[in-house]
């Protein structure tokens, strides 16, 4: 037997010219600093005073003010928001994919009835406007006890998120040929093992990047559906759904209407926090009159 | 090692039929090709060997064992894809260890086997190479060592060569061959290149919309096709046929020629293949339409009745277009088919 030579040439693994070389690096340069420079701007502006932030021109360093920090980290509720955020993501983002991904692989790996309807239906939902799916979700969240709560948010978010993940799971899964789990069967895997030991080390660097795209995407979520336990007063504005947010506060005064209402207890800042370090939580200060994004003390 | 029977083994996609109670028998270290179109069946018969499709009845056996209800993993079996489904996440080595670890085998035995398989298929300075590193061609060998290298009762091939361009082909069917052979392992081959399945086979098993028309030996298939399918499909170019009819006399005539021939009916078609004719001036009378030089040989076009007809005529002959030539038939290779079964009468 020979070895065929003639056409059969391994692929090599870098094939670059100097020219190929330098756009390479300059792209992977141009890539790294879209996301690091608006990261280091947040830095130099967390690390300044408001004076500092608002003055011109810009010297591009910090001033090494920490009082933005320090208001932060001693305002009340600061610290049970961050964690009841960072709970909720990390709840969401687990429900999200536990559930999603295999509704993702599913409908990469098998043929239903209804199977184009249904990624019709998964899509859809994207289509709805948010406070039709919010306001029966809040109603129902108030009914089963689960407003309030981080659980009760991370499920929002979750529902919000999944047909995301399912679609996007989906799209990963098809871009595995099937080939590749047959293969792992016939070599004396199962079906769970030929997804381990196959399927899963090849999608994860996706599903990861999909989690973190979901966290994104979770930014944009709506708040103020009544888990933060807030209502619309003069104290508060939920900047980004204040239609919704009202709808909820009613439903939840009429719930809580009589002696029992007397009890609502409202806990400040602890669920806009979520989003600290992504979008500042808009508060009205009673005294001064502006509100503390305006003073920018979240950096 | 082991035979494979498979018992009126049917498959249905919903309101399609893609296998139409399939029985067939192939012995033990036997090399057998299933050949056809695209949409015959022939994979979805190789994917129920595998246990990759359901039958949706009949029985599949191999050895003594039944095996239609069984994973692919208790079958025995290996499997040599199309695209090689050569995980791109693991080395050669990893690749080819990859069932062997599954079966729980001891480090050495991998070693070893995974050594002399690589050696066997010219691909151990590989081991240690990923997928993305390789070539079409290197990623078939591993595709078949991993195969080889479990040792298993059947090896199934499902048009392995077909990614692979044609010198490219030719030189891995050669050694295809050669290592199959030397492994005596029973092997299932899916194609639909009647070459590759003519150089391979021990056995041809030609498949059309879900039925096999014919499984014997290559030569067979080619000299005495089962069914004018056969005929038309194996042979490039395919057989001619021309219509003939029995006259009262009980000889057959076809284009103006006589012939003996069954004594069954009244209308059959006559069959011949292109290299079978030769010049005679009793011949059928060929109206020559496209003349195409292939080096050897002259393959010739040209139109007997109105209907194609082609002949492999020696290089040496000069004919041009518009040219009539008389073509008769070889006596001993005329072949006699039912026009209304298709089948040899």
């Amino acid at each position: 037997m020979t070895v065929a030579e003639t056409t059969d040439n391994a692929r090599p693994v870098v094939e670059n010219g100097s020219v190929g070389r330098f756009l390479y690096g300059a792209a992977v340069v141009l890539l790294v600093a879209w996301v690091v420079v608006p990261l280091y701007l947040l830095l130099v502006n967390t690390l300044s005073s408001p004076d500092a932030v608002q003055g011109f021109p810009k010297t591009g360093l910090p001033t090494f003010d920490f009082g933005s920090v320090n208001f932060f980290l001693t305002y009340d509720g600061v610290g049970q928001a961050l964690l009841n955020s960072v709970l909720a993501a990390v709840i969401t983002m687990v429900l999200a994919l536990v559930l999603g991904a295999p509704a993702g692989y599913a409908l990469s790996r098998f043929d239903f009835p209804g199977k184009s309807a249904f990624r019709l239906l998964v899509l859809m939902t994207r289509a709805f406007p948010l406070p039709l799916l919010a306001l029966p979700l809040a109603v129902m969240f108030i009914q089963v006890h689960l407003d309030d709560s981080v659980i009760g948010l991370a499920l929002v978010h979750t529902t919000l998120a999944l047909p995301f993940s399912v679609l996007v799971t989906f799209s990963i899964f098809s871009g595995i040929p099937v080939e590749f789990e047959e293969a792992a069967w016939t070599l004396g895997c199962n079906r769970w093992q030929g997804f381990r030991k196959v399927v899963l080390p090849l999608v994860l660097p996706g599903i990861a990047a999909s989690g973190l795209r979901l966290h994104h995407l979770l930014e944009r979520g709506f708040r103020g559906l009544g888990a933060d336990g807030a209502e619309p007063d003069a104290d508060r504005v939920p900047a980004p759904e204040p239609r919704l947010f009202a709808a909820a506060a009613e439903i939840r005064r009429r719930r809580h209407a009589g002696p029992a209402g007397a009890d609502l207890h409202l806990r400040r800042a602890q669920i806009p926090a979520l989003h600290v370090g992504h979008r500042q939580p808009i508060e009205r200060d009673p005294q001064q009159g502006h509100t503390h994004a305006d003073r920018n003390d979240f950096g | 090692m082991a035979d494979i029977r498979i018992k009126s083994v049917g498959k249905r996609f919903g309101s399609f039929t893609a296998l139409h109670s399939i029985d067939l028998e192939i012995a033990d270290r036997e090399f057998l090709v299933l050949l056809g179109a695209s949409g015959c069946g022939k994979t979805t018969l190789l994917r129920i060997i595998a246990g990759l499709e359901t039958p949706s009845n009949g029985e599949v056996w191999i050895g003594d064992r039944r095996v239609d209800h069984l994973p692919p993993r208790e079958r025995g079996i290996a499997m040599v894809f199309q695209n090689y489904a050569v995980f791109p996440h693991l080395t050669v080595y990893e690749n080819i260890a990859f069932g062997l670890r599954m079966k729980k085998l001891p480090q050495a035995e991998i070693d070893r086997r995974v050594k002399r398989t690589a050696e066997l298929m010219h691909i151990e300075q590989l081991l240690k190479r990923y997928s993305g590193q390789l070539s079409g061609g290197q990623r078939q060998r591993v595709a078949v060592a991993r195969a080889l290298a479990m040792e298993p009762d059947v090896i199934l091939m499902d048009e392995p060569l077909s990614n692979l361009d044609a010198l490219l082909r030719l030189e891995m069917r050669a050694e295809l061959k050669g290592v199959l052979a030397e492994s005596k392992t029973t092997t299932v081959y899916v194609t639909h290149d009647q070459v590759e399945a003519m150089s391979l086979a021990d056995r041809i098993a030609v498949m059309n919309g879900g039925h096999i028309e014919q499984a014997a030996d290559p030569v067979e298939v080619y000299r005495n096709p089962a069914t004018r399918f056969v005929g038309g499909f194996i042979g490039s170019p395919p057989m001619n046929f021309v219509p003939a009819t029995r006259g009262q006399d009980g000889r057959w005539t076809a284009a103006g020629m006589e012939f003996d021939g069954p004594a069954a009916g009244d209308r059959l078609d006559l069959a011949v293949r292109p290299e079978d004719l030769v010049q005679d001036g009793e011949g059928f009378a060929a109206t020559v339409r496209v003349i195409e030089p292939l080096g050897a040989h002259t393959l010739v076009t040209a139109e007997v009745e109105g209907r194609p007809f082609r002949a492999v005529l020696d290089s040496d002959h000069k004919v041009t277009p518009g040219d009539v030539l008389r073509l008769a038939p070889r006596p001993d290779r005329i072949r006699w088919f039912d026009p209304g079964t298709g089948r040899a009468a």
